[in-house]
């Protein structure tokens, strides 16, 4: 439980629906060490909520610390992804260690049957039939895309209560049920990162002096200086703020070099690929085949489209996309959907 | 109102963090409705009255705690009066740089006040504990010996909250005293569960609240030596002398000086109770749990009513949390709102733990005026019973490699 509205009214549904249910918040990072002596950590306010809405419920709760695997799972990633000039995405390592690994693994201490998030994707159980995870009811809502790298045992345990669920009959239930949290606003903000200054994150654990943090050119696909940049961790594939001017079509990020610490910058066309490669994948359900087409999607939010998969090799994987895409970028998940099941996915290479 | 006592199921045995308000204290408190819920610098009737009570209470406490009645401010709690003993002397003697001598066990009220003091520019030195988490006194004595020309407050607590060892406070004071020093104690854990004492002790600042006495939440006071230089840390009145300014609170006061009178009274009758109750404890927990330690078990006194163990290989969090869906309420060490579980800077002075990456986990149990032998027998059969489990699951975790 977050305090947010969603894993609110996850609990208060299993509880109505007669499930013995126990609250739980991991706290990830402690925002007191950082910023100096208040130790605000103590006043997370997320941890107020949930106990708030488990005390209205009348559900035990508790927290459970998890910030030191989670600095080592999570953050270790977060920085050195950005030095080596891609942009990850934590959450997608908090769901697979922090929360369906470690937390789980809390649940089972405690001898729960199952463990249930606010994630809005569903779970489908057939007699007889894995386990298999599916986009939710809500596609504007759909959570997936973070969800790929579970262990896919952790499955057969999940229930996902409010995939079957739109927002706003969330956000209704929250209300009926008087949650204090029914009209708390979406957070859009990764929780070590206050106020979304990454850089500062990354100025904190790589040291100021960092390449990734350092001055470099700004170049153009042949090679030819046409600025320079103060980091190219600031920069990510598609983006077209803080380029230089002075060209006759917008210009956006095609490529971080960070050997060269070089940023690379072409007109639109330029950013369009069809080859997308991925490594370190997790599957779901059964992998793919090579020559099978399957559905992808390389960003949150951004459509399914449709691909071919052209090469399975261990952990990795290489698609060709049916219409090239805009913006394949390095960190960035590729998650691949059979309609609406997951398959699985891998962190986008190139 | 919900009657605690009609839950039988559960156990609770978290005193030290906070001790339910005692029905004799409510009682009193209602009692006094309608005339101590006013405000007690008011010109009228309705404020004089409050005030009689406010004063009265003041006096109750000042005989319980051996102080003049001049001598007693009350605060919002153990943590402003710690906060204002040691950052307000820091204040007072700004100019003059003055040294903080602060044993590494205090509370974090004091610790955390200090460092604040240490960051405005005072001088901030560390007074070591012994491994039974009793202070070192040849340490204090060369501290006072560096400090000696600036003006120089002690901040040594009479018993720990976590571990619960008693500090040879009288004796601090005295060595203290002679350098020309001060000597401020947290007796927060100590008043009413042992003999308390700010004459015999010879404190010259000494903080108390209500809420581990079973009484309200929300007042505590500072005994404050007469002569004594402190700046208030909170401004807008001259209430309590200027040292707490604020609408004072004669409801609470009230309530704060019958649960006083209550624990004071009750020793030593109380305390002898406690000291069978936790060596009942003990010995089932030994029996149960394969490695057991008992903190502070050597220190020359202890507080009664307080164990702390410590258990090699198990997981203190997953233990609270079956504990607590058992019925059985208990903490890691002092209570901290997040439930974090860092490793507490109390048991690190001490160099109890345990010596390297494998888990560590404490309970600290603590017993009020109403716990039964019964109550605490449960609890040590549920404990014992749960750790063995953790130390298993716990040992599995971390003999697995890491993903």
């Amino acid at each position: 439980m977050s305090g947010g509205v969603d894993s609110s009214v996850t609990a208060a549904l299993l509880h109505r629906a007669g499930h013995q249910v126990v609250g739980a918040t991991i706290k990830t990072f402690c925002y007191g060490e950082v910023d100096g002596p208040s130790n605000t950590c103590c006043g997370l306010e997320g941890i107020g909520d949930a106990k708030a809405v488990a005390g209205r419920l009348g559900i035990p709760h508790f927290v459970f610390d998890a910030e030191a695997n989670f600095a080592e799972d999570v953050i270790d990633d977060f920085v050195s992804e950005y030095a080596a000039g891609r942009t990850p995405i934590p959450c997608v390592r908090c769901n697979s260690f922090t929360k369906f690994r470690d937390l789980l693994g809390r649940a089972d201490a405690l001898g729960c049957e199952h463990m249930a998030t606010g994630h809005y994707a569903r779970i489908r159980r057939s007699p007889g039939q894995p386990t298999l995870l599916c986009r939710a009811e809500d596609d504007r809502k759909d959570q997936t895309y973070f969800l790929w790298g579970l262990d896919r045992a952790a499955l057969d345990r999940l229930l996902l209560p409010i995939g079957e669920l739109h927002k706003s009959r969330v956000r209704a239930i929250a209300r009926e049920l008087e949650l204090s949290t029914a009209d708390k606003p979406e957070s859009f903000e990764i929780c070590f990162v206050p106020d979304n200054d990454y850089r500062g994150v990354l100025r904190r654990y790589l040291g100021p002096g960092h390449p990734a943090l350092s001055r470099g050119d700004v170049v153009l696909h042949d090679g030819r200086v046409v600025g320079s940049h103060e980091g190219y961790a600031g920069f990510t594939v598609g983006q077209r703020r803080g380029l230089p001017g002075g060209f006759p079509e917008p210009m956006y990020v095609a490529e971080i070099r960070p050997e060269a610490r070089q940023v690379v910058i072409g007109p639109r066309e330029a950013l369009r690929t069809s080859v997308l490669r991925a490594e370190r994948a997790n599957w779901l359900a059964e992998p793919p085949l090579p020559g099978e087409e399957i559905g992808v999607r390389i960003r949150h939010g951004a459509p399914v489209v449709e691909a071919v998969v052209t090469a399975m090799d261990g952990d990795r994987f290489e698609l060709e996309l049916l219409a090239p895409r805009r913006a394949v970028t390095p960190g960035q998940s590729a998650v691949l959907y059979r309609d609406e099941v997951v398959v699985g996915g891998g962190v986008i290479v190139r | 109102m919900r009657d605690r006592r009609a839950d039988g199921e559960r156990i609770y045995l978290d005193h030290a963090a906070t001790s339910p308000l005692r029905d004799e204290v409510w009682a009193a408190m209602q009692a006094v409705l309608g005339e101590a819920d006013f405000n007690a610098a008011s010109p009228h009737g309705f404020g004089s009255r409050a005030r009689s009570h406010l004063e009265e209470a003041r006096g109750r406490l000042a005989g319980l705690l051996g102080a003049p009645v001049s001598e007693v401010r009350f605060t919002a709690g153990g943590t402003q009066a710690d906060n204002l003993a040691v950052l307000g002397f820091a204040r007072a003697h700004a100019g003059d740089r003055p040294t903080l001598v602060v044993s590494a066990i205090e509370h974090k009220a004091v610790l955390e006040a200090a460092r604040q003091a240490e960051r405005e520019g005072a001088h901030l030195v560390p007074l070591p504990v012994d491994g039974h988490g009793v202070v070192r006194l040849a340490a204090l004595e060369a501290a006072l010996d560096e400090a000696r020309g600036a003006p120089c407050l002690v901040s040594l607590m009479w018993a720990n909250n976590e571990v619960g060892s008693i500090q040879p406070v009288a004796e601090a004071a005295r060595m203290t005293h002679a350098r020309g020093a001060f000597l401020h104690t947290d007796a927060v854990q100590a008043f009413g569960k042992v003999p308390v004492s700010r004459e015999a002790s010879a404190a010259d600042l000494l903080s108390v609240t209500a809420h581990k006495l079973g009484g309200p939440v929300g007042i505590g006071l500072l005994v404050v030596r007469e002569g004594l230089r402190l700046e208030p840390l909170t401004f807008g009145g001259s209430q309590e002398r200027g040292l707490w300014p604020g609408t004072q609170n004669p409801l609470a006061a009230v309530g704060f000086a019958e649960a006083a009178r209550l624990a004071v009274e009750a020793l030593p009758g109380s305390a002898a109770r406690w000291t069978e109750l936790r060596d009942a404890l003990v010995g089932r927990l030994e029996a149960g749990v394969p490695g057991v330690r008992v903190h502070g078990a050597g220190a020359a006194a202890r507080l009664p009513n307080i164990l702390s163990v410590g258990l090699p290989g198990a997981d203190a969090a997953e233990l609270l949390v079956t504990l607590d869906l058992e019925g059985v309420a208990l903490s890691a060490g002092s209570a901290c709102s997040s439930g974090s579980q860092h490793a507490s800077h109390v048991l690190e002075a001490m160099g109890a733990g345990s010596g390297s990456d494998e888990p560590y986990g404490v309970l600290r149990f603590s017993f009020g005026p109403d716990t039964t032998a019964e109550e605490v027998e449960r609890a040590g059969r549920s404990a014992a019973r749960l750790a063995a489990a953790t130390m298993e699951s716990a040992g599995a975790r971390h003999a697995a490699p890491a993903p």
